[in-house]
This record gives C-alpha cells, structure tokens and sequence, in this order.
C-alpha cells in the first residue's frame, strides 16, 4: 500500500515535471531566438490565454454594449402640451424614461414595430411636434447612424439606415394630431432631411406611462423651446445679439448642483508606483526592455520609445504622443485598415477605452460619455478626434489646463493608429457640502453676449448646459458652458474663471 | 494487466526524460548566456577584412547583466545638496520657476541650472610644485577623498582621464554600479594643493536596479559587425571592450532617469563608440 502511494507520487510528480520543463523550454525564450516567437505564440494566443483568461472569469463587455453605455442621451424632454418635464442621468425617471424610449426605437429599427408609412417633413413639422404629447430624446451630439444603431439593437443596419446617416436625437410621438398614430420623427443631420415614420405600437400602454412619468416628474415649471420663442431667428425688428439652436429649452429658474470631490484611492499611487505602471506600459506596448525612462522636474514618470513617449503626471494625467510623423500605438487588433472610417475609429477607440480603464479602475469606464461627434471627417478621411468626459449625476467634469479646459479623454486616431491620447484618471463623487446655485441658463448666455458680441454679427449658441470645472489646485465648481459658433467656452459666473 | 508494473515502466521513461529535458534546458540557457567561439573566430575575420584589426581576447564571452540602474539626481533638493557642498550656506538666490539656485557658502560659490551644476571654491589656487605631484593612482586616490568631503559616495566613482597642467589636476568622475562605469554623467575636476578647486557637470547616484535577467543581451559579435558599415571607416585596431551602463544626456534634467546595459568599444586612434546592449543602435558617445 505504502509501496503503492510512492509510486503514484513519482509518477504524478515525474509527469508533472515533464510539463514543467516543456513549457520552460518552449516559451522562456531560450529555446527561439528574436524572430522565431511566431512558432509557438499561436500555441500559446489559442490554447493557453483563452484558458488563463476562462480561469480569470474576464467580464469584458462587447462594443455594443460599450457604445450603448458611453452613448446615452444627454436629456429626455417629455412633452404634454404646454406641460414640460426635462430628465438628465441625475433624476431618478431618467433610466426608466430610457429605457422606455429605448424600446420603443429599437422596436422600430428591428421590426417589432413595423412602419406604417414613411414621409419627409420640414422643420416646422418637426419642431411643433414637441409641443404635442411626445418624448424627445436628445443625445446632444451627432452620431454615424451605425453606432448609434449598433448601440440600440446591436446591429450596424436597420429599418431606418437608408435614410439616416447622422442622428443627433429623435422623437417619439404619441398624438400625431391628423392620424391619432405613432409615429417616430427622427432628422438626418448630413441630408438635413425629417422623417417622419408612422409604426404599429400599443399607443394606449405608451401612453399610460408617459403619463405616469409626468406625474411623477412635474415640477410646476414648463421651460420653452427656442424655437416657440424665436430665439432661433434673427427678428426683422430688432438686433439679435445671440441666437439659440432651435432645441436649447430655455428655463428661467436656477440651477442648484451639489460639491464634487475627488474619490481618493489607490489609482494614483498604483499607477505611479504599483502594478498599474505595468499594465499602463503594456497597454501602449511600451517595450520595458527598448524605453528610456526618467523622472522630470515635475515629478512626472516619463517612459520614451522609438515610436512614442508615455508620461505619467502627479495629478493623474496620463499622456500618450507618438513621434511626429510617426505611426502611433496599433489599435486596429488586426481589423482592416482600408476605407478607414468613423466608424471603425469609434470601434477601436471605445475598445481600447474600454480595456485601460478596465486596467486602471474599472468603476471609471462607467462614469464615461462620449462627448464628442461621432461624424466622417469632411476635410480627412481616417483622421478622427474622440472625446470622453467622466459625468458624475449626469454632469460632466471638465479639466482645466495651460491651453484651456480639457475632456477627461482626448485620443486622436490616424487610420486605426493612436496619435496621441490624454487622459485624466481621478475618480470623482458628489460630497456633502454647500449646494452651490448658478444663475438661471438665459443670464448665463448675457454673459456670453457681454463678452463675445462683436457688435455686427450674433452670436450662435449651439449648445449650454452646466458641466463641473476643475482648475489646477483641484478645486471644482459648477459652471455653465456653453458650444458657441462651435467652439466650446466656459461662463464665468464669479471671479474665479474668465472665458 | 499488471498495473504495478506498467507504473514503474512509466516512471523511468518520464524521469529519463525530465533527465533529458533538464539537460537541454541547462544547455540553451548556457548557450544563451555565452558568444560561440566560432562566432568569435568569424568576427575577427570580418573585421580585418575591413581593416579592424581586433584581438580575440579582448572581446568578451559572456553577456552583462541585463539590468537597468535606476539614479537619483544629485542635486534634486538643491538646498541639501549645496550644504554638502559649501558647508554653512550664507546666501541664498533662487529662480525655482526656471530651475536656477544659487549658493555661498564658506565653502565656496555653487550655481545649479538645468544645464548642470558649477561649483568654485573661495580660496585661491594653490598650484603643485612639479617635484611634490603625486602620480596618477595616488592622485586619483586624493581626488575621491576630497570629493567625499564635499558630500559625493566615493564608492560609486570612478577617475578618468587625469592630465596635470600648470600644477593643477585636471581629471573627470563617472559613476560607477557594482564596479561597472554608468557613461553620459560625468564631473569634470580641478584639484590643487588645496583640495577641489573646480567642479562642473551633472551628477547622478544609484538607488536600485531592475532586473531583466530572463532576457538575454546582444552578443557583443553582432554589436562589432556594425563598425564595417560606416560611411567614414578608417584602418584601426579595437583596444578594449567594456560592458557599461548608459544615459542619454537629453535626460539629465530629470529627478530620476534610468541607465541602460551597452557595449563601449574603444580603437587605438582614439574614437569611442557605445552601442545599446539590448537593441545594438550606437548611441552617442
């Protein structure tokens, strides 16, 4: 018996051993020399990282259900009339609205609900729409038609792909006026063409809850379109110092935002001294062994390659710029590079997005939108900047900088290579704390007219909305800013800041 | 079936081959680590088919370490650095937005700029009568010695290059790790009766290393192989061929930098080239 165990002991332990020195022996290094790795990489990409990564339990999401999560909309509308209820990420029926709205689109697009009809509309149309009962959703910024579908019903092409190209918001309409239908309105931002579908779907449940959603929501306050105050017009009788996109709900009552602070954890000291340091490397696949790296003046870890350089900053700034000229970090993961477009750049930033924060702090990829327009590059095709604020309730914290305020993540994408990428790591979370109060929208826009008329032309206000400022010092205070004549500015309401 | 047997059967077999895989494991790992001698035969004679005559001894059969030094700034806290330097401070001007301070001390005058450091000490110069200079090696030895007084690890330098001139001594300092020269930080010296006259450069000291032992350095063969192709080659013979360390001086601004493993290969006529250990690139010299 004891005879037995022994031998069962050896041969287990020599069997063991055996496994122990092939794998030594294949992949230290020793056996292949620079240039022979491919003979057993494969081997180990296909059999031994899928087991590693099964025994990990990875939890990585797929791109559509990252686009859905970075794209949400930036504001729900629910129209009733003259009654108006505006919903942000920070109401409590924002994701039930949502998740209504969301529903009904994508019944649409994959044909649960089939359309009835189908018809181009003016903007006069479109727009006296939301003064019936309706939801507007409104996601802020133009969108490839593709991702957004691939974000709602996780295909590129669907019902509505031949006549939309760029969709920045739509509309779901519950009392159609003639046809008592439902009907979607949605605007092709590059034909500048409205559409109106009218779709088979349960309007009396659809109505039911829009109705609850109302009660529940309505604050008393009914704030009014530009375009029902022709604010989007310059009038024959008098100077127009500013004019509003026609959407812009202007609301007459103050805005009250809790303090912000900065969620202290691990990251920073990882990231500078950790493991994280590691991983960060790996991810640019800054080459441990070829870099040179120093610690500047400012106490910033500097890693230089041939191709790139990584710096890593005190205040949690992470910057990545590849040489001039040169090519960048490969983010493609061998997808094709020809016709390169906005929507492969998209793809690949939201997955490399998407990995590093997976890396760094995983509970900071869900903080993230994607700020910036998803639309082709008229001027050059393959060349995309994309844009990322960290939101904390539906607000976005901007970064104050040298060169102005900053997106929590700015990453430039040539032809599926990474330029260059900035991205802020802090963490942020409301605190307890003086409720802050800013002036109601239209005295934020004085503002901007005091500043900026130049006395002949008015000024254009794409976009306002609130949004947290961080300077230098890490104080963060509520701020308005504000899109104008396409240029992002910050509205000074105290001394602190000018625009 | 007779499994008992069948065991033992199978246990010999796999522990001749562990036996057998451990031997060549412990082979490519030696071979790995060491220049072929045949690949040292084949250089030589590449090279002075390309009239660089080279001895066969010189060159070195095994690699370096494959480590990185990591070095502090000896002057990243001026105001402590310039106490070890000038004694008792007595004025202080500083421009820390562009990285200027400026001491006295009893010592003397010390400037730290992002460029490097300048030190001058107060006293006059007291020049060496030409019968009392000592000779190299014992004036090295006096160089070190002054130079820890004036704060400096005296264990992690070296002394080159001293000439005398006029009775003072005019030599450079190098760090050193583990005996092995870091290259791109230097102080260059003057020394007189009085001690240190002079002192100017940068200077760096290590803290720690980084291991990357698992990855071998280049063989000092395919290193040498780069000196047939260049444009300007003229006849010469390699003197010596050292394993250092080194720095880009576009780096030595910073708190902390990183020295690399290269290969220094010095000829007769008095060229000096470093190449990367790793990558084999030549890198400034």
């Amino acid at each position: 018996m004891y005879k037995k165990s022994i031998q069962n002991i050896l041969l287990v332990g020599s069997v063991l051993t055996a496994f122990i020195l092939v794998y030594q022996i294949w992949f230290s290094g020793y056996f292949l020399s620079d240039g022979y790795e491919y003979l057993t990489s494969g081997l180990y990409s296909k059999i031994v990282q899928p087991i590693l990564q099964f025994l990990g339990h990875s939890n990585d999401r797929d791109f559509s259900e990252n686009i859905q999560m970075l794209f949400k909309p930036e504001k729900i509308v629910l129209n009733a009339s003259s009654d108006r209820v505006i919903l942000t990420e920070e109401e409590a029926s924002f994701n039930e609205t949502r998740g209504l709205s969301r529903e009904v689109i994508r019944g649409c697009m994959v044909g649960d609900y089939p359309v009835k009809s189908k018809e181009i509309v003016d903007m006069d149309t479109y727009f006296s729409v939301l003064k019936g009962r309706s939801i507007y959703v409104d996601y802020g910024k133009d969108c490839d038609y593709r991702l957004f579908s691939q974000g709602i019903c996780g295909k590129e092409k669907n019902t509505f792909t031949d006549d939309i190209s760029v969709i920045q918001s739509y509309i779901i309409s519950l009392h159609d006026g003639l046809l008592n239908d439902v009907s979607i309105y949605i605007a092709d931002q590059k034909s500048n063409h409205a559409y109106r579908y009218v779709v088979e779907a349960d309007k009396s449940r659809l109505e039911k809850q829009l109705s609850n959603l109302m009660r529940q929501t309505y604050t008393g306050s009914s704030p009014s379109y530009s375009f029902e105050l022709n604010f989007h017009k310059v009038q024959d009788q008098r100077i127009s110092k500013v004019l509003f996109d026609p959407l812009i709900l202007s609301d007459l009552t103050p805005v009250s935002l809790p303090p912000v602070r900065i969620d202290e954890g691990e990251t920073l000291d990882n990231m500078f001294h950790g493991r994280l340091t590691e991983s960060i490397l790996d991810m640019f696949s800054i080459n441990s062994q070829t870099m040179r790296k120093y610690t500047d003046l400012d106490n910033a870890r500097v890693f230089v390659e041939n191709n790139a350089t990584l710096t890593l900053r005190e205040n949690g700034l992470l910057e990545y710029q590849a040489v001039q000229g040169g090519r960048g970090l490969d983010i493609t993961k061998g997808d094709r590079r020809a016709n390169y477009d906005i929507y492969a750049a998209t793809t690949h930033a939201v997955d490399f997005v998407a990995e590093l924060c997976g890396q760094i702090s995983p509970e900071f990829f869900d903080h993230l939108q994607i700020s910036t327009n998803l639309t082709e590059n008229a001027k050059n095709q393959g060349l995309y900047r994309i844009c990322f604020d960290y939101y904390v309730q539906g607000i976005p914290i901007r970064h104050k900088t040298a060169d102005g305020y900053a997106y929590t993540i700015e990453m430039e994408i040539a032809d599926g290579y990474l330029q260059s990428y900035n991205q802020f790591t802090k963490n942020y979370k409301i605190t307890d704390g003086e409720i802050r109060t800013l002036p109601p929208m239209l005295n934020a826009a004085d503002m901007l007219v005091d500043s900026l008329y130049d006395g002949e032309n008015p000024l254009y206000i794409n976009k306002i909305g609130v949004c947290y400022a961080e300077n230098e010092q890490n104080i963060i205070t509520p701020q308005w800013h504000a899109i104008v004549d396409g240029i992002d500015r910050m509205i000074a309401t105290d001394e602190e800041d000018d625009i | 079936m007779n499994w008992g047997r069948a065991k033992t059967i199978l246990i010999i077999l796999f522990i001749v081959t562990d036996i057998s895989l451990l031997l060549v494991l412990l082979q490519t790992k030696l071979l790995s680590s060491q220049v072929p001698e045949n690949t040292v035969a084949a250089i030589i004679k590449v090279l002075q088919e390309h009239d660089i005559a080279i001895d066969s001894a010189i060159i070195p059969r095994e690699h370096g370490n494959n480590q990185n030094i990591i070095m502090r700034n000896y002057f990243e806290e001026p105001k402590r650095a310039a106490a070890n330097i000038l004694g008792e401070i007595v004025l202080e001007k500083t421009e820390s937005e562009v990285s200027i301070y400026e001491y006295v001390g009893t010592r003397g005058i010390l400037r730290i700029g992002e460029d490097g450091f300048f030190y001058h000490r107060q006293n006059e110069s007291k020049p060496y009568k030409t019968e009392e200079r000592p000779d190299q090696d014992a004036m090295r030895n006096i160089v070190v010695g002054q130079l820890s007084v004036l704060g400096f690890d005296k264990s992690q330098m070296t002394i080159l290059d001293g000439m005398w001139k006029d009775g003072l001594y005019y030599c450079k300092a190098l760090p050193q790790y583990q005996g092995v020269t870091i290259c791109g930080i230097s102080m260059l010296i003057t020394a007189d009766l009085n001690g240190i006259a002079d002192l100017q450069g940068n200077w760096f000291y290590a803290v720690g290393e980084e291991d990357y032992s698992r990855e071998p350095l280049l063989d000092i063969t395919s290193v040498l192989t780069q000196l047939i192709y260049w444009e300007n080659r003229i006849p010469m013979e390699i003197t010596e061929i050292n394993n250092v360390y080194y720095v880009g001086k576009e780096y030595l601004n910073s708190r902390e930098i990183v020295a690399t493993p290269a290969y220094e290969i010095v000829s007769n006529v008095q060229q000096v080239f470093r190449f990367d250990a790793r990558v084999g690139n030549q890198v400034q010299s």
